[in-house]
């Protein structure tokens, strides 16, 4: 029975393992993200912060 | 797969001196009476798994996790309790120790040892029987988190969370921002000064070009630098003052209009608002039902934490299931739920009018921050920006109130911001803006270069601002596209997971529960009005007719039956490190055909398992103990005493070995003793063997036959029944024996013996056994082996074989 099962584990490792194909999704969010969750990061405050920077170099690049 | 080679438990809960288990990857069946001590071997190595012990959380403080109540209160503090458990991998082996000052150590430090621990933590390997019911009467939010903790689910689940979170917090700081309104702002200006909206460069190129014309320079703007060159040329130094005093105005002008833009929609959030919280409030049934909710969810927690373990009310201490306090409180408080969904709504209408009012309030401070506002001659205006602040914060205070205080909110008609008043202040500083810049009319390039100066200025805020919108909204329609993904890969694999686990579930109910009208019993999902995933429910078909939840038709019987075959279809599918598990008192409710069915279930469909099977009853004891043994299980007793504790009742083997080990050691301690009670054991074996009759007792008593009695009956038996067996076995000389003549215990005889005492006695009565006990199969002589035809008794395999007469 278990084999056909898919863990939490494998289910999260699996997603981010494919999260670049999702189409229209931004490739520097889901960088951001997919290095959060491989450092163990992956945390409410620490999206927040990194999206907060995110923004802030978007907005210099764009403006230079 | 681990299995247990042997248990050893010393100074743990009841445990005073060492208890040894030898299992030898073996199930076995344990038989103790109430406070024998049996929990205190699932306590022992629940706490060598997870380091704590759920139920004693409760009865203590801080953060020893139960551990205080764990270490043996009559052991000595310079004694340490541990736990040794020998697995069916030796690499596995440890000592779990634990010392007065509740200090834990493990004696296997190495990694492998460490991972198998954590990954062990998440496994099923005990279930008791206050645990039995929990899954099957939790309300179906706390189904779907039991189960996705079990499944490993519950990382899924936090991800999912947060990345619901992050998506909604972007959009509703998106919403509050409230860019469009900022654009428009920021292009009223433009239209202002350049006398045509710009939204590209090009259209600001061209309007500035146009701006510049009178001053016949010989320049054409196609570039941002172009401007600035523009501006460095026709800078005049000497109206500095004059600028700053238009560019201030222009300032006020430019974030009053904003807020004019915000304020709207701040009104119609505070009216949802307020009509949402009157609501709740009209009904001052629904603020009582609000307390009562929180009282009722304390009251689930209390009996859930075991913080009462007894069958009683904790509140009004009437007798009451637990069980069914349990049913009777998620009942009201889904009945609740409905006034609580409508709580969490205000919630959600309050935050985003926080929101909108954050933005509004920040841009105030900002403006407050201008340096004019601190000279004289802005006083009033200072104090017109200043009561715009106290209105928006008017808002921040109501927000504040608190609904199950009954607090009362301001009529929206009694906080209104005046938008008018508002707006005319906005008019009047873009009126003293250009008034200003059109007091040097004489001065074209003065007024050229205000007038491009504020245009430039605010076409570029209006790019950043729509830079920040495109950012965000990048952000935002990404979050929500990964969320979108991952709930898909949630849902498929919950779905796969719940349709097999379904399937065992209800093979295992069937199976303790054949030919009953219950079939196809399966975990559904239960997905709220917004498709997202927000419980677990138990349905099956009863007489063709679909049914949840369980507990309304089921007997305790039966939601007992749901709740282990949830745990051993949980054993099935997720134990990956080990092969065993623990059942402590789980059949109680049971009738006589369920017990019999359900230990069938555990012999049939777990063999490849090592099972510790619990019980206080004997007669389940009494009902299963054959079937089990012939399947190799192990039986064994726990008894208590007040000198050492919860205790085995050892069998005939140990004590042998016991004894076998004082003579090489000479040591004579307590030896007379276990002599005594290893020869009534055999006794035992033989009466039961050659039917020899004693007097009727009653349960209790007649497993406290002496050894005295025993030998008289096998004697009277042997010398009716036997030919020359009697001579043989020689039980008058034992009956002679001083340790035999005497009480129950050994301390009430005057015998005083030596070493060379016993190992005569010894002798004699290993010779006895030897009479009716053959070495070869392993068995006593016994009447069930009698040829009828040749009037003989004899063991297994023949090899003792005496007369007997019919």
């Amino acid at each position: 029975m278990s084999n056909k099962i898919k863990s939490g584990k494998q289910i999260i490792e699996e997603f981010f393992a494919e999260i670049k194909k999702i189409e229209g999704a931004d490739k520097k969010t889901v960088e951001i993200l997919t290095s959060l969750y491989r450092e163990g990061k992956l945390t409410d405050t620490n999206i927040q912060n990194a999206m907060g920077q995110l923004f802030q170099q978007d907005l210099v690049t764009k403006e230079e | 797969m681990a299995k247990i080679k042997s248990i050893e438990i010393s100074g743990i809960r009841g445990i005073k001196i060492p208890l040894s288990l030898n299992l030898n990857k073996n199930s076995i069946l344990i038989f103790g009476e109430n406070g024998s001590g049996k929990s205190s071997l699932t306590d022992a190595v629940e706490w060598y798994y997870s380091d704590g012990v759920e139920h004693l959380i409760s009865k203590e403080t801080g953060v020893t996790k139960g551990r205080g109540s764990l270490r043996s209160l009559f052991i000595p503090n310079n004694e340490d309790a541990f736990v040794n458990i020998q697995y069916s991998n030796n690499k596995l082996n440890a000592t779990k120790t634990i010392d007065s000052s509740l200090e834990v150590t493990t004696s296997n430090t190495t990694d492998y040892f460490k991972d198998y621990l954590h990954a062990s933590q998440s496994e099923n390997l005990i279930l008791r029987y206050r645990d039995l019911v929990g899954f099957i009467v939790a309300r179906p939010g706390e189904k779907l988190e039991k189960l996705q903790n079990i499944i490993g689910f519950s990382a899924v689940t936090d991800i999912r969370g947060l990345l619901k979170k992050s998506a909604g917090r972007i959009a509703r700081n998106i919403r509050a921002a409230n860019y469009d309104n900022q654009k428009n702002a920021q292009q009223a200006v433009v239209l202002e000064n350049l006398g045509q909206n710009a939204y590209t460069d090009d259209q600001l190129f061209a309007g500035a070009n146009q701006l510049i014309k009178p001053l016949q320079i010989e320049k054409d703007i196609k570039l941002h630098k172009d401007i600035q060159d523009v501006l460095k040329a026709i800078e005049t130094k000497e109206e500095t003052a004059l600028l700053e005093q238009i560019s201030f105005y222009t300032k006020v002008g430019e974030n009053l209009t904003e807020i004019i833009g915000n304020i709207d929609s701040i009104h119609s959030r505070y009216n949802i608002y307020h009509t949402t919280y009157n609501e709740l409030q009209k009904d001052p049934e629904n603020i009582q039902k609000l307390q009562l909710l929180a009282l009722l969810k304390e009251g689930q927690s209390v009996l859930k934490n075991d913080v009462v373990l007894d069958d009683y009310c904790p509140l009004c201490l009437q007798e009451k299931s637990r069980i069914e306090l349990i049913i009777e409180l998620n009942e009201r408080i889904k009945e609740l739920e409905e006034l609580e969904i409508e709580k969490d709504k205000l919630g959600e209408q309050g935050q985003k009018l926080k929101d909108i009012l954050r933005v509004n309030i920040n841009t105030i401070d900002g403006l407050l921050k201008e340096r004019l506002f601190k000279e004289e001659t802005q006083a009033k205006l200072l104090e017109k920006v200043q009561q715009i602040k106290t209105s928006l914060n008017a808002f921040s205070d109501e927000l504040k109130k608190e609904l199950i205080a009954k607090d009362l909110i301001q009529e929206p008609s009694k906080i209104q911001i005046d938008k008018k008043d508002i707006s005319e202040l906005a008019k009047q500083a873009q009126g003293t803006a250009k008034t200003l810049t059109e007091s040097k009319r004489s001065n074209i390039k003065f007024q050229i270069y205000t007038k491009l100066f504020h245009a430039v200025t605010a076409y570029n805020q209006y790019q950043s601002i729509k830079r920040q919108q495109e950012i965000l909204t990048k952000q935002q329609v990404t979050f929500q596209l990964l969320f979108a993904d991952f709930i898909k890969r949630q849902e498929e694999a919950l779905n796969v997971f719940l349709e097999m686990f379904s399937a065992n579930i209800d093979e295992y109910y069937t199976t303790m529960n054949p030919n009953e009208k219950i079939e196809d019993i399966k975990l559904v999902p239960i997905k709220d009005k917004n498709d997202d995933l927000v419980g677990i429910t138990i349905e099956y078909s009863f007489f063709d007719e679909t049914k949840t939840p369980p507990i309304a038709y089921l007997s305790e019987s039966h939601i007992n039956c749901l709740g282990l075959s949830f745990f051993l279809a949980s054993v099935k599918a997720f134990n990956k490190q080990n092969e065993f598990f623990i059942l402590d008192d789980v059949i109680s409710s049971f009738d006589r055909p369920h017990r019999s069915r359900f230990a069938k279930l555990l012999t049939d469909k777990f063999s490849n398992y090592q099972i510790l099977l619990l019980t206080h009853e004997q007669g389940f004891f009494e009902l299963v103990a054959s079937d089990v043994k012939s399947k190799g299980w192990l039986l064994q007793d726990f008894k208590w005493s007040k000198e050492n504790g919860v205790g085995i009742v050892e069998g005939i083997t140990d004590i042998k070995e016991r004894i076998l080990k004082k003579f090489e050691a000479k040591d004579k301690e307590g030896l007379g003793n276990y002599i005594r009670i290893y020869t009534e054991k055999v006794m035992k074996e033989i009466a039961y063997n050659i039917e020899a009759q004693v007097a009727f007792r009653y349960n209790e008593i007649n497993e406290k036959r002496m050894a005295a009695e025993l030998l008289d009956v096998v004697h009277g038996r042997i010398s009716k029944k036997g030919n020359g067996l009697k001579d043989k076995a020689n039980i008058q000389k034992l009956k002679g024996m001083p340790m035999f003549i005497g009480n129950v215990t050994s301390h009430d005889n005057e015998f005083t013996e030596s070493i060379e005492d016993l190992a005569a006695i010894w002798e004699d009565i290993e010779k006895t056994i030897h009479i009716f006990y053959c070495d070869g199969c392993r068995k006593f002589i016994s009447i069930k082996y009698f040829d009828n035809v040749e009037s003989k008794i004899r063991c297994g395999c023949g090899k003792l074989t005496y007369d007997w007469k019919k």
